[in-house]
């Protein structure tokens, strides 16, 4: 297993420095740059040549680059061009709001889809099948933007019990309960459509297993139907569930754009946007950088845990 | 609109006025601060919560790249002079400006000037700012390149260190003069109103190539204003505190907040009391929440008196006849734009100002709309009516973006073919400064000094979006720019205005009245000028 992994990380360098590449062409490709979004009519064009000079983005792409892996090399993300600020700085500080949301509506959206997939499995074709695969449709349909809003204007606007947004309290140190009470919402939406989409996968996994000669085997060996549905059946259902919960780490590292700006949630989302909108280029490529290792992370986290699931996978 | 005209005419007696006490020769330009006698009073009490929708991205003073940044900045920092809402200079750091030629501005720094912690603010710090600024190693958009011993681009040449136009006199007075005589709002829009200044106290010891890395740029908790900065909670709020030491009085409240929230949420928190007001320009109420608001019982609203026209923009080189261009013009029907889009809240002008400006050319009457008219136009002008017109649109701004389409259906109408693209705006901007567009959409912001808007439209600009390269027009424009004596300024300005109503290099598509909106518990003035007297802001529960 140690040398399984170690072999993978290895794959990464390679892997990691072929994605820069790609990123970063198409990043450049993209019309704008960041010398247009601050000069201003009083300037003549050679001024603002120059500065694209002082800038380096007149370099060649390939020194460009070769520049910005240069600095990356060294452990320095650079500093950014629109705001001045260090760019580790900038996602150091978003990257815990992120994750602290991403990993709430991922439990949350887990604890809702289980129990409800394995449900609506046990029931096939009854009314309460119908029901969560309705439901399930719901939440996957549903777009961000508009539940957030919705659930905006009932509980904070009309009921006045949770915050329309934000992480804590106007100049509140962000206390654990302060930033619960800021996540609920924002979790809810984020999770509404993981839960959709898990519960789909669930019943279909489960549906799958149910059918499974070694369950016949364990029911007429007087086995409760209680342990043959949670353990029996369950453990080889959830197989293919880590398969997409593994594919979904990534997506909500990269941020829920939307969902954090209509909660107006500090994370990567969000400085993803301003960063692509000002063309602030060391910043974007290095949030790519961070996505790329998140994408290759949990890939290498679902096949471990594919084998500790399964006894019969072995990787290495 | 009366209450307007009546407003203009004042603007008008005032330049006038202004114009015979500098054409007498005698005592110049001066202006006195008024509220100068206040005394600093006890500190405050309340909070209060402005929204705005864009978040401001830097704290730099001397490199606020967007509006938001600005106006966060501007909590904190002053600068000489602030614009009010009639678009007048009104005494600030500067108690007063005086200059007998037009060329040599002496400024007396209110005596009281101190930064928050206590430091004196003296000419030092100006000059210490303004070698900054004029520092080739250092990062700015401020451009003071009017000002003498600086280069084209307001730097130092290579081996000078110190700006020739500026002298010190004493430790509240200093001098500043330009390459050239200028009209005082000239000098005022571009150094007084706009210059902030960084604290020699604190930067003294940093290297001008690390400036605007310098952690003082993501915390400036030093600042001269009327509060201080405390925190920038990312994407969430700039929190402030009073500034007890404020030269002009205590801030009458404790606290003030700059919550960063979606144009919804900010409607919504409104109406829940979480938000008192909110941000001008960068703030705004979207239109069809305008009957929403006014119906809420505990705000109140008004319409901001000035805002910015959005234009259409030519490239003159591919849109080559004028008359295609003002057939284009006359084909668009503003007046249902106005009405029915923005339900009467707005206006038709001809070209780049709003009528309310003191530069606006009042004698020019926008072209009607007048289909017939336009295609008749084009007839005589020959155009080819299978060519396709591709109609370049910025995203983001969605009332700007149906105006637009409103204005693509009706030339469609009356047989031209158009073909819509939309851009996000930092790829639509590099369309426009490479001129690689035909017709485009942007909104280009105004300042008190007419030369804001028109320094666009001559090839020595690194914005010249239209590609235009008139010598007439060129030489109106520096004229305009150049003329000290404020009524043969307007003139060139009135030649330029109808420069642009003849050739249509631009033409206005709409201007929008912009909704401000504060808690009844809020006393304080919100609108164009609204962070000019924070100060005196009070919150009652």
């Amino acid at each position: 297993m140690i040398t399984y992994i170690a072999r993978r990380l290895l794959i990464f360098v390679p892997v990691l420095l072929g994605i820069t590449i790609i990123n970063f062409i198409i990043i450049n490709m993209a019309p704008g740059n960041p010398v247009d979004m601050y000069i201003d009519p009083n300037m003549s064009p050679a001024i603002a040549e120059a500065k694209k000079e002082a800038l380096g983005l007149n370099d060649p792409l390939f020194i460009q680059y070769f520049k910005w892996l240069g600095t990356i090399l060294t452990g320095d993300l650079g500093y950014s061009m629109s705001s001045f600020a260090p760019v580790a700085q900038l996602i150091g500080e978003r990257i815990m709001p992120t994750v602290t949301l991403g990993l709430a509506a991922l439990v949350l959206a887990l604890l809702i889809a289980v129990p409800l997939g394995i449900l609506s499995a046990l029931k096939q074709n009854t009314k309460i099948d119908y029901l969560v695969t309705g439901l399930s449709f719901i939440g996957t349909s549903i777009p961000n933007f508009f539940l957030g809003l919705a659930l905006i204007y009932i509980f904070a606007v009309n009921l006045g019990v949770l915050p329309t947004g934000g992480m804590q309290k106007l100049g509140g140190d962000g206390g654990f309960g302060d930033r619960m009470i800021h996540m609920i919402l924002p979790a809810i939406v984020l999770a509404t459509a993981i839960a959709g989409r898990k519960v789909r996968y669930v019943r279909a996994s489960m549906l799958d297993v149910l059918k499974q000669d070694y369950l016949r085997t364990a029911r007429s060996k007087g086995v409760h139907e209680f342990w043959v549905t949670n353990k029996h059946a369950l453990r080889n259902a959830l197989l293919p569930v880590i398969t997409v919960v593994g594919l979904e780490i990534p997506i909500l590292l990269g941020g829920a754009i939307i969902t954090e700006q209509i909660f107006q949630w500090p994370g990567i989302g969000q400085l993803t946007l301003q960063s692509m909108m000002s063309r602030d280029y060391p910043t974007i490529m290095a949030l790519n950088l961070i996505a790329a290792i998140a994408v290759l992370g949990a890939n290498l986290l679902t096949d471990v845990m594919y084998s500790a699931a399964d006894p019969r996978i072995k990787v290495g | 609109m009366t209450h307007r005209k009546k407003s203009f005419a004042g603007l008008l007696l005032t330049a006038a006025f202004a114009l015979t006490l500098s054409a007498c020769g005698g005592s110049g330009y001066t202006t006195t601060n008024e509220v100068n006698a206040a005394a600093p009073s006890s500190s405050g009490s309340g909070t209060a919560v402005i929204g705005i929708v864009n978040p401001p991205t830097t704290f730099n003073p001397i490199n606020p790249n967007d509006t938001a940044s600005i106006q966060a900045i501007s909590i904190m920092n002053d600068s000489l002079m602030v614009v009010n809402d009639e678009l007048e200079f009104e005494p600030r750091l500067a108690k007063s400006i005086e200059t007998e030629d037009n060329q040599t501005f002496t400024i007396h720094l209110q005596d009281k000037a101190a930064w928050n912690d206590g430091t004196d603010f003296t000419s030092k710090d100006v000059a210490y700012t303004l070698g900054m600024i004029a520092d080739p190693a250092v990062t700015t958009n401020v451009n003071l390149s009017f000002i003498e011993g600086l280069n084209d681009s307001g730097k130092f040449d290579e081996g000078v260190t110190e700006i020739e136009g500026f002298s010190e006199v004493d430790d509240k007075t200093f001098k500043i003069k330009t390459k050239f005589p200028v009209e005082i709002t000239y000098f005022n829009d571009n150094f007084s109103g706009k210059v902030r200044y960084l604290p020699q106290h604190v930067l003294k010891d940093t290297a001008p190539a690390d400036l605007d890395k310098s952690p003082y740029m993501q915390n400036p908790t030093v600042s001269i204003g009327q509060f201080s900065f405390v925190k920038f909670a990312k994407d969430q709020y700039v929190q402030y505190k009073a500034n007890e030491n404020y030269y002009l009085g205590a801030p009458k409240l404790s606290e003030l907040y700059v919550k960063i929230l979606t144009a919804p949420n900010l409607v919504a928190q409104l109406q829940t009391g979480e938000v008192d007001a909110n941000m001008d320009r960068t703030g705004l109420i979207p239109v069809e929440d305008f009957e929403k608001v006014s119906n809420m019982t505990n705000v109140t609203s008004s319409f901001s008196p000035i805002s910015t026209p959005v234009s259409i923009m030519f490239n003159v080189n591919k849109m080559d006849d004028p008359k295609v261009r003002q057939a284009l013009e006359m084909a668009v029907n503003r007046p249902q734009i106005v009405e029915k889009l923005l339900k009467g809240n707005g206006e038709i002008v001809d070209n780049m100002l709003p009528s309310t400006h003191p530069f606006y050319d009042s004698s020019i009457e926008p072209y009607p709309f007048d289909p017939e008219g336009a295609k008749k136009l084009l007839q005589e002008a020959g155009w080819d009516f299978n060519q396709v017109i591709p109609f370049s649109i910025p995203v983001g701004n969605k009332v700007r973006e149906q105006a637009s389409e409103l204005v693509a259906a009706d030339w469609k109408s009356i047989g031209l073919k158009i073909e819509i693209q939309k851009f996000d705006f930092p790829t639509l901007l590099q369309k426009l400064v490479a001129n690689d567009y035909e017709v485009g959409v942007v909104t280009i912001p105004y300042t008190a000094d007419p030369s804001s808007v028109f320094n666009y439209f001559t090839p020595k600009s690194s914005m010249n979006f239209t590609g235009i390269d008139d010598p007439k027009l060129t030489d109106l424009i520096e004229l305009g720019a150049k003329e000290t004596d404020t009524d043969a300024r307007k003139e060139a300005y009135n030649q330029v205005q109808q420069y642009f109503h003849e050739n249509v290099p631009q033409f206005a598509m709409y201007v929008d009245n912009l909704m401000s909106v504060q808690s009844t518990s809020l006393k304080g003035k919100v609108g164009p000028d609204m962070l000019n007297n924070l100060y005196l802001w009070e919150k009652t529960n």
